[in-house]
């Protein structure tokens, strides 16, 4: 008697695809829907982890797209404390589905989309990235001249890329209850406002909002370059704290459960959407935690090298391996050096007791 | 009983000899200063260091240009040897700073902070010695310092448009504003001031077409010789003339 699971090949089962074969001989964990060639302009935006992303593959010679270079004269490290060169636009991090949506929807014009400005001692403090200017900016015009400009940036780079990279990090968020504006970070954890309980309403996204959430910010993204495709990955990295009254290990789980079933959820919907699994590289069990610093949140280079190694082999594998790229005179831009990853929510811990 | 004339140094590179050349021509005067030149120009200015608590010459043939060019045989320039010193030029060039972060700033994805360009402006005079220098001697305290940077070059003398120059390189600089200018004015004064060093700034009225010096104040014999970077003695007289306002 036949059935479905003669016809399986290895890596349908556990034994020989992942027991036998042990954290360092898995193979075939992506099988990618379309090929990334170090000739496409990929675009790296989201949580944290999009940084190692976008770092790997300049360092492999793709051509990561920076729409928001940094000036002329500004050295590495002023350039990293302004936040040019970690993304390619200069948003900082997006943890969640609608903090995208609500970048794009600016930059389009295709939304309303809240107003809302800080200002504490005399500086000015952009909810929607709140420490992307050390000290805050001089003036509310100031703020709206640099706001402006990264709109320009990720018009320019939705419009340009051939992949978009997006790394989903957080259900959690902190929303204007009046106005319905998500913030980048909880007011009152950074400074340009004070945390108010009755304006300043706790956010805890499920399945369905978050997707809806996604899917409008990819199809804002399609309706104004219909080539792109986007690659979606989970950060494998767990909250620095949660508000959700659960313990922070448990919200963990349920954070990266909620991301992980609506980047699978979008793979389904959407032909020019993938999923890679960086996520299940860094957490799963069968590397026993081995990437993480001893603080368990944190992501060893170790980490970040195997992400990438399953990446160029499964392109590879798909697709045959990439002609080595020529090298220009000019090289493409590359993303903040090694082992300094921004990650704002790193000020929450701050807070912790 | 009358004050004493203020001592004054006017230390640069080849940029001094428009200073001397005014007042040579009786377009600048100085009342009330007692002046002294100190400097090199090319290469032999590069021969000048901050060592054992002095700007000196550091070799024998640098010393002895500085000698001449000073013509009271100083070879060192210290703390409170003047009450003014005059940084003119001295390699910290608007030629250099403007162009490539005007064009930058052009670009609609292109605005920078103040925040930024003043690091930027760090960058600048953190590169360029003699802006060092300049920080070095004011905080001493005994000196008030100025520093006029060497101004943007020359229009109508050079093809600008030529490959290599600026025009080819920074097309979008023609188009400065005023606003633009005035932020990276004050970028350079806001870091400068913060070393103690006021910034003499290149007047408005001598800049055209974005990023250069109006053609009226070229060097003598520009045309023929290419010389955009050196000025007029007019202009070297608007330059100190804006020190000593400054100054009082």
């Amino acid at each position: 008697m036949s059935n479905p699971y003669e016809t399986l090949g290895p890596q349908a089962y556990w034994r020989p695809a992942v027991a036998e074969a042990g954290a360092f001989g898995l193979q075939g964990l992506w099988q990618p829907r379309f090929r990334i060639l170090p000739k496409h302009k990929i675009v790296t935006a989201g949580s944290c982890f999009a940084q190692h992303i976008g770092r790997a593959l300049s360092a492999r010679g793709y051509h990561w797209y920076d729409a928001e270079p940094a000036p002329p004269f500004l050295r590495e490290d002023a350039a990293r404390q302004f936040n040019y060169g970690i993304f390619s636009f200069r948003t900082g991090n997006i943890y969640t589905p609608k903090m995208l949506l609500q970048w794009l929807q600016l930059a389009f014009d295709a939304g309303d989309v809240p107003d809302e400005i800080w200002e504490e001692d005399g500086r000015f403090y952009d909810p929607l990235r709140p420490v992307i200017e050390p000290g805050g900016f001089a003036s509310e015009a100031e703020l709206r001249a640099a706001r402006a400009a990264t709109l320009a940036a990720i018009r320019d780079a939705v419009q340009q890329a051939d992949v978009f990279v997006f790394t989903l990090g957080l259900t959690e968020s902190w929303e204007n209850g009046e106005t319905g504006l998500q913030y980048a970070l909880c007011p009152g954890t950074v400074k340009g406002a004070q945390f108010d309980p009755d304006r300043h309403v706790f956010r805890n996204g499920g399945f369905r909002s978050l997707h809806k959430e996604l899917q409008a910010a990819l199809r804002l993204m399609r309706q104004h370059n219909k080539g792109l495709r986007v690659l979606l990955t989970v950060s494998p990295v767990p909250l620095t704290a949660t508000a959700s009254g659960n313990h922070v290990l448990t919200a963990t789980t349920y954070s990266k459960s909620v991301l992980r079933a609506v980047a699978g959820q979008m793979v389904e919907d959407m032909k020019t959407v993938d999923y890679f699994p960086s996520y299940e590289i860094i957490t799963h069990p069968i590397f026993r935690g081995m990437f993480y610093a001893p603080n368990m949140r944190s992501v060893e280079k170790a980490g970040v090298d195997t992400v990438m190694g399953h990446f160029f082999a499964d392109q590879a594998r798909a697709f045959g391996a990439p002609k080595t790229r020529q090298r220009k005179k000019v090289p493409p831009a590359a993303p903040a050096a090694e082992g300094e990853v921004t990650c704002e929510e790193e000020l929450l811990g701050a807070f912790a007791k | 009983m009358p004050s004493r004339n203020k001592l004054l140094c006017v230390f640069g590179d080849s940029h001094i000899g428009s200073v001397r050349k005014a007042l040579d021509a009786g377009v600048l005067k100085l009342p009330g200063f007692q002046l002294e030149f100190f400097g090199a120009a090319g290469e032999t200015f590069r021969k000048l260091h901050l060592v054992d608590d002095a700007i000196r010459p550091t070799t024998d043939a640098a010393a002895e240009v500085v000698a001449h060019i000073n013509g009271k045989g100083r070879v060192t320039l210290a703390p409170g040897d003047f009450d003014m010193v005059l940084f003119y030029g001295c390699r910290l060039r608007l030629s250099e700073f403007f162009p490539p972060l005007i064009h930058h700033m052009q670009r609609d994805n292109g605005y920078l902070s103040d925040a930024v360009l003043r690091a930027a402006a760090a960058r600048v005079t953190g590169d360029c010695r003699a802006a060092r220098m300049a920080k070095w001697l004011a905080g001493d305290g005994r000196t008030r310092v100025f520093f006029a940077p060497s101004p943007l070059l020359t229009w109508g003398v050079l093809d600008m448009a030529a490959e290599g120059r600026t025009l080819a390189q920074y097309p979008r600089v023609d188009a400065a504003t005023r606003d633009q200018r005035d932020r990276l004015f004050a970028a350079l004064s806001d870091d400068l001031a913060e070393g103690g060093v006021a910034l003499i700034r290149q007047p408005e009225h001598t800049i055209v077409e974005g990023v250069f010096t109006d053609a009226k104040y070229a060097i003598e014999g520009a045309d023929e010789s290419g010389d955009a970077a050196h000025k007029s003695p007019e202009f070297a007289a608007l330059m100190v003339d804006a020190f000593v306002k400054a100054a009082k």
